[in-house]
């Protein structure tokens, strides 16, 4: 995020140091290229070859998916009962886990947030899930990282919001914890790739771009466990054969995404946020 | 300056052919009239530029050069009727107070007991203990977050597990999720400032009165407390000032595990808002100013505490050797104290992380089995591990010999050149550490971000002297107020120029200190990370920033594998500081 700020406060200051800004602030590059500081820039053919809703038309393009799953620890909830459970979120409200769940505080980052703004969105869901989820006093986490490294320690039985690639890595260096998908999970582009409209190396800068818009830079997202944005790729995450070896993962459906209005996170951040924190516990 | 020279030219007449000119005279006055000027200059533009840039923000509807922005009281409106009013900075401001006060009362006793006990007691092993308290200082607040979850986790902390397997039942012996917890970590933080503080002041203490009280009967308690604690008051004061303010602005402690239990702090709410998207880097800023205020009322009320300088003078003109309290019974206890604050303070959490980065993965059991040096492996490779330690000690010892040469240059004028200008420099030069860094960084981002030195190790380097010399300032000034001003003059009636009556009089007396505050300050950059994190460049980048990063990315077992390898960098650095300045320190005191 201060990335986006430091980049803003450079160009305006006449300093031209960054070619690109890998951002997670769509709204952000938005606003800045309306000010004259990102580059509109189209790579050729490209918006046929991308999922929909992965890139900003002429300004930013997202390599990666992030897609938000519910990760457990087996040894705490067996693989079969937390793929019946977890089948909807409503698993989360049980009150075998009240006191033993984790959950990335909403302002906790861009996963956290859009994964409370779904269920604000959703009609089965609503405000109403975030005060069930409340009462159950899960534990909080300023970050998704120790929340998931208290998951493996058994600390807690199951943690959200989760994103599958992150998942794949701890399962390859040998995390026993697992995740499952529930009925309805935000799908997203976090980061975009946005040029300055100043940048030092221009040229080379678009063609770092769109270079990862191709199938060799499509690997680079899979050597992170990532599913490029680029469609037609076949998936070749070293996580994926060993994750079929087991009796738990299944691959990702695609029919559970759901994909934020970035206009809608904008306008809606400022208000929802205290009141998303408030739900949880906290009264400032 | 001018009274010194009389003396010098009353005690040799002959000198007295050499005096100044009428221009030289002239030049000499108004050097004199000019140097608090030249040194408040020199401090608000070091200081105020970057806060200036801050306290601009925090009065823009958008970031400083934003097209549109316009100026507005939104959002410190925001912050301080918000504090009045069930704000976002009510319930947080609070909270980081009922933290901050017991935290910087229990360090600061058991620091001050710690001092005590290693200069004016014969406590066995002093030496060894003097180093294993500073232990604490050598990494991040990070070791005891990561180190008291994997120990005091109400479920799966392993100190809890060992407990029930041996008493059953499932209630935690110890949950650092609780107030208490966070106090506990936060406790031993900062105990080894509050040592490093009072140790020197300890150690150049004449005892005379002490002495005459011991004399006179007066138990060891009362000596203490009536005696050596009230003389102890200047150094005292900066060590309770600073943890307040430090306690104040911490954010990983408190953030980490005060989260759990929906406990906000200023310095987290902070965090989150430079942090979140769309982010609100002016309401943080304008935060800032919160912070600034009540670590500016520390800092007012520590001015007051020492008014009086000469109420604190304990070298004095008259020669001595400082005086050893024999413990006797109590030398078990003591020593027993002592041990307990190592092990509670740093071994055991410090061998958590050891544990942490000696463990691939976490897992639900213990899987001793698994163990392996494989996170160790991996740090020793990587060509940015390599620049982050060069850069950190570069970092480290330029930051301290600047700070100790600008902090002993303002403590001379402070206690010995008393004018407004040198009083207003004080306050300046102690309004950078009130607030958090995070947001003096993005001062610092917004001052500097046109200049050359803009995402260089230069930028780090500006940074953490603008930030630190005040600690230089605040050491350095109780150790100078603590020298009696006759000695000086003594050796300037025996001839000796003022100039030389510094170099072979104040400074040897204030070598202790010097040392001290020059460790001091490398250990506080040695593990700084909120204000680089944002100025920080390819370049130089540093062993926190790495260590965050790991940390942040779930890399816990490298992130702790560079936290102990940050301890050992540092502590090869305190010992040969000790080996530098402590020899002299131990020789006096057997003289």
């Amino acid at each position: 995020m201060l990335g986006t700020q430091q980049f803003a406060t450079e160009s305006r200051a006449g300093r031209h140091i960054m070619d690109i800004n890998y951002s997670a602030d769509p709204p952000g590059i938005e606003r800045l290229a309306n000010e004259g500081l990102y580059l509109r820039y189209t790579l050729k053919d490209l918006a046929a070859k991308l999922d929909p809703g992965t890139y900003l038309p002429n300004l930013g393009y997202c390599p990666k998916w992030t897609e938000i799953v519910i990760s457990y620890n087996p040894d705490l909830i067996p693989h079969e009962r937390a793929r019946e459970l977890f089948a909807t979120w409503d698993g989360l409200l049980d009150p075998a886990l009240r006191g033993r769940i984790g959950v990335n505080e909403p302002a906790g980052g861009g996963v956290p947030f859009a994964t409370f703004l779904m269920f604000y969105r959703t009609p089965r869901y609503g405000r109403a899930f975030l005060e069930k989820l409340a009462a159950q006093r899960p534990r909080l986490y300023p970050g998704s990282a120790p929340g998931r490294e208290n998951l493996a320690a058994g600390a807690i039985a199951a943690f959200i919001p989760n994103w599958e690639s992150i998942a794949m890595i701890q399962f390859e260096k040998g995390d026993k914890t697992a995740w499952t998908y529930p009925d309805i999970a935000p799908a997203f582009a976090n980061t975009y790739f946005a040029i300055s409209r100043t940048a030092p190396r221009p040229a080379a800068a678009r063609l770092f771009c769109a270079w990862f818009f191709t199938p060799e830079g499509a690997r680079v997202m899979h050597s992170v466990q990532a599913r490029p944005t680029l469609k037609g790729v076949p998936d070749e995450r070293s996580a994926i054969e060993p994750l079929r070896r087991t009796a738990w993962w299944r691959p990702y459906p695609d029919s559970i995404r759901w994909v934020p209005d970035t206009e809608d996170w904008e306008t809606s951040y400022a208000t929802l946020m205290p009141e998303m924190r408030r739900i949880l516990g906290w009264r400032g | 300056m001018l009274r010194g020279q009389e003396v010098v030219a009353a005690g040799q007449p002959g000198r007295r052919a050499a005096a100044p000119g009428a221009v030289a005279l002239l030049a000499e006055r108004l050097g004199a009239a000019l140097w608090p000027w030249l040194l408040l200059l020199g401090v608000a533009v070091l200081v105020v530029w970057p806060l200036g840039a801050l306290l601009y923000g925090a009065l823009r509807s958008d970031s400083p050069g934003a097209p549109g922005a316009s100026w507005t009281l939104a959002n410190l409106e925001g912050v301080w009727v918000g504090l009045f009013s069930d704000g976002w900075t009510q319930d947080a401001t609070l909270n980081s107070i009922a933290l901050a006060v017991p935290v910087t009362l229990l360090a600061c006793a058991i620091g001050i007991f710690l001092a005590w006990a290693v200069t004016r007691t014969d406590m066995p092993g002093k030496p060894v203990f003097e180093v294993l308290f500073l232990l604490p200082m050598l990494y991040s607040p990070l070791v005891g977050v990561i180190g008291w979850s994997v120990l005091a986790d109400p479920v799966a902390g392993l100190l809890n597990r060992g407990w029930w397997a041996l008493a059953g039942g499932s209630d935690p012996l110890l949950d650092v999720y609780t107030v208490s917890g966070i106090v506990w970590v936060m406790v031993f933080y900062f105990v080894p400032y509050a040592f490093m503080m009072n140790v020197g002041t300890f150690r150049a203490m004449d005892p005379a009165l002490e002495e005459a009280a011991a004399v006179s009967g007066a138990h060891l308690g009362t000596r203490l407390g009536r005696i050596t604690l009230p003389m102890m008051a200047a150094s005292t004061g900066a060590a309770a000032l600073f943890i307040f303010t430090l306690a104040l602005e911490q954010f990983a402690i408190p953030g980490y595990l005060g989260s759990q239990i929906r406990l906000d702090t200023l310095a987290y709410a902070i965090y989150r808002r430079t942090n979140a998207y769309p982010n609100d880097i002016a309401g943080a800023a304008a935060a800032g100013t919160l912070l600034l205020l009540l670590s500016g009322a520390g800092l007012y009320l520590y001015r007051r505490l020492i008014r009086r300088a000469e109420r604190f003078v304990t070298v004095t003109a008259r020669g001595y050797k400082p005086a050893v309290t024999e413990l006797g019974r109590l030398k078990p206890l003591v020593v027993a104290a002592a041990v307990a604050v190592i092990l509670l303070g740093s071994l055991v959490p410090l061998s958590a992380v050891l544990l942490r980065a000696l463990l691939p993965v976490r897992t639900t059991g213990l899987d001793l089995g698994s163990l392996s040096l494989e996170n160790f492996a991996r740090i020793l490779g990587p060509e940015d591990i390599r620049l982050g330690i060069v850069n950190s000690l570069a970092l480290g010892g330029g930051a301290a010999l600047l700070c100790a040469v600008l902090g002993f240059a303002m403590s001379i004028a402070l206690v010995r050149r008393r004018r407004w200008q040198v009083s207003l420099s004080d306050y300046l030069l102690a309004m950078p550490i009130g607030i958090p860094g995070t947001v003096f960084g993005v001062g610092m981002l917004w001052a500097y971000v046109g200049t050359p030195i803009y995402l260089t190790f230069w930028i780090l380097l500006l940074a953490f002297v603008i930030r630190y010399t005040v600690y230089a300032v605040r050491q350095m000034t109780a150790g100078i107020m603590q020298i009696d001003r006759a000695l000086e003059e003594a050796a300037v009636v025996s001839g000796a120029s003022p100039v030389r009556a510094f170099l072979f009089v104040d400074l040897p007396l204030l070598r202790p200190v010097i040392a001290a505050l020059a460790l001091m300050v490398f250990m506080v950059v040695m593990r700084e990370l909120s204000a680089s994190i944002i100025l920080y460049g390819p370049d130089s980048v540093t062993l926190p920033i790495l260590t965050w990063s790991y940390l942040n990315d779930g890399f816990y077992g490298i992130a702790s594998a560079l936290a102990i390898l940050q301890v050992v960098l540092v502590g090869a650095v305190v010992i040969l500081f000790r080996w530098l300045f402590g020899v002299d320190v131990r020789l006096r005191s057997r003289e």
